[in-house]
């Protein structure tokens, strides 16, 4: 039973090891994601207000009769709302790549947790087969009993966070 | 040279980008304590591999 069940524990440790990796990441990535949106919607702010220069913001009333001119053309030539576009464009695709990152992160968890699930049904099949020759002797029994059934929670646990994931 | 940004499609990506953050955060809630279990679970396994060494066949 020793040499087979360590055997077992080993492989499902490697594969522990494979989940904690993308779990990581996305810890990490919430705080990327969150940094791009604080980010975007400064910007977003910036350029309302270079547009309310020339449209007129809520307090201002409507500034666009008295303007000379193309308007659309002046303000999209406006040199501070090109420099907060550019910006603007390159943070959003900051976050398309981090959206494509958590899309990753998801094939990991799921690959990944797949292979534990195999792993764990193949280990509790063999526990089970075990069990009744040694006639619950063997303090290992109960304990690998117990260790199926947290690893089965934490199969669950990473299932739950690939169906939050946006 | 980035075209001039439109404010409304912006506004738009904004709550998009707020929707999906808010899911992000609870999915990472949820992977700290994933983690946190395969960590005991490893450490669970450790102590099992130890019991059986010192265990007769």
């Amino acid at each position: 039973m020793g040499k087979k069940t360590t055997q077992f524990i080993n492989k499902i440790q490697g594969e522990i090891d494979d989940l904690r990796e993308p779990l990581k990441v996305l810890v990490g990535l919430s705080t990327t994601f969150q940094q791009q949106r604080n980010e975007f919607g400064k910007l977003l702010d910036a350029v309302q207000k270079v547009d309310e220069k020339y449209v007129g913001g809520n307090n201002q009333g409507d500034k666009r009769h008295g303007h000379k001119g193309n308007l659309e053309k002046d303000l999209a030539n406006d040199p501070e709302k090109k420099k907060l576009s550019a910006k603007m464009d390159a943070v959003s695709k900051e976050m398309e790549h981090t959206h494509d990152w958590m899309d990753d992160v998801r094939k990991d968890l799921n690959k990944n947790r797949a292979k534990l699930n195999d792993s764990i049904k193949q280990f509790e099949g063999f526990v089970n087969k075990k069990k009744s020759s040694w006639f619950g002797s063997k303090r290992s029994v109960p304990d690998s009993e117990k260790f199926i059934k947290d690893a089965k929670d934490a199969s669950r646990g990473i299932l739950d966070v690939s169906k939050k994931l946006p | 040279m980035a075209k001039s940004i439109n404010v409304n499609d912006a506004q738009q990506l904004e709550k998009e980008a707020d929707v999906a953050g808010a899911k992000l955060d609870k999915a990472a809630d949820a992977a700290q304590s994933a983690l946190d279990r395969l960590n005991r679970l490893s450490d669970r396994g450790k102590k099992l591999k130890k019991e059986l060494s010192a265990e007769p066949d």
